[in-house]
């Protein structure tokens, strides 16, 4: 005995019942896009939140583009008159800053760290000094 | 807020046209009357969501019943848990309709989930071949494979004493 597919479709339309509730399903629906909305919007507050918070701690800690640069020349005692408040709270001053004479100027720190030569490789032009790396200079 | 009204009446419209042959649709897939409305629900909330994008709202809705079933039977866990307690006792009146729905369960339930929503597809919401294969995002040659395989365990337990 094998059905046909007529008495299989037959079989599968029998009993078909009752609709849906179209209020009840639209309700839940909203439902379900105001949950949706609402925790996109926690998510999208606390990325702002830590970011703000971030900023924040970066822009204090003097690491930050706009903070004042550090100044070495500065004595440990903190008498000099334009000290920030930056340096005065962020620890004791290098040694070296004590050693130096009053008359001496300060040194401003460069603008970009000195690159240093690998061996083998050409010498910058304007940053190593010359003979510091005269081992690895051609034989010429 | 406009926008909103409106596509609340399309959808509520949609829903009073197509609802029952969804419902059905979704209890021929689940083979129970509750797990079909939660499904028929689920798909009808994707088709809200996505109201203004949707071109076919019928054939989408068909495919969010069949896949997310599908996807469903795929996991272990189906939210089911064992309790000590017996839920609701089913009343007198509910006899007749128990027995439609379990006869409904028992002609499907050798096939696994694809095959059912395979069947479901080609005998019940009249889709060719090759819509049937879109909507489940398979090749046509599975869906002729599946409907085959499906056939020939229906005529198995149609067959048997």
């Amino acid at each position: 005995m094998s059905p046909s597919e007529d008495e299989l479709r037959a079989a599968l339309h029998a009993g078909e019942g009752a609709g849906v509730d179209a209020d009840a399903a639209i309700m839940r629906a909203r439902a379900t896009r105001r949950t949706r909305r609402i925790r996109f919007a926690g998510v999208a507050a606390a990325v702002l939140v830590v970011g703000g918070v971030a900023a924040g701690v970066t822009a204090l800690s003097g690491g930050g583009p706009g903070a004042p640069a550090a100044q070495p020349g500065a004595d440990a005692t903190g008498t000099a008159p334009n000290r920030s408040a930056v340096t005065a709270t962020s620890g004791p001053s290098r040694p070296t800053s004590t050693t130096q004479t009053p008359s001496s100027t300060p040194v401003a720190c460069p603008p970009r760290p000195a690159n240093l030569m690998l061996p083998g490789a050409a010498a910058p032009a304007s940053s190593a000094p010359k003979g510091r790396y005269s081992r690895h200079r051609s034989p010429a | 807020m406009r926008d909103s009204a409106e596509r609340e009446a399309a959808v509520r419209a949609f829903v009073e046209a197509n609802g029952a042959a969804l419902l059905h649709a979704a209890r021929l897939l689940t083979g129970d009357h509750h797990r079909a409305e939660d499904l028929v629900q689920g798909a009808l909330t994707k088709l809200y969501l996505k109201w203004p994008r949707v071109d076919a709202p019928l054939a989408y809705a068909r495919r969010a019943l069949v896949t997310t079933h599908v996807d469903a039977a795929r996991r272990r866990w189906t939210g089911e848990r064992a309790s000590a307690t017996l839920p609701e006792i089913a009343g007198a009146d509910d006899i007749g309709a128990a027995d439609d729905r379990d006869g409904l369960r028992r002609l499907l339930e050798p096939l696994d989930a694809r095959e059912r929503a395979v069947v479901v597809l080609r005998y019940y919401c009249d889709l060719s071949e090759q819509d049937t294969a879109r909507t489940l995002r398979i090749p046509v040659g599975t869906v002729k494979s599946s409907c085959s395989r499906a056939l020939a365990k229906l005529r198995v337990e149609v067959g048997r004493p």
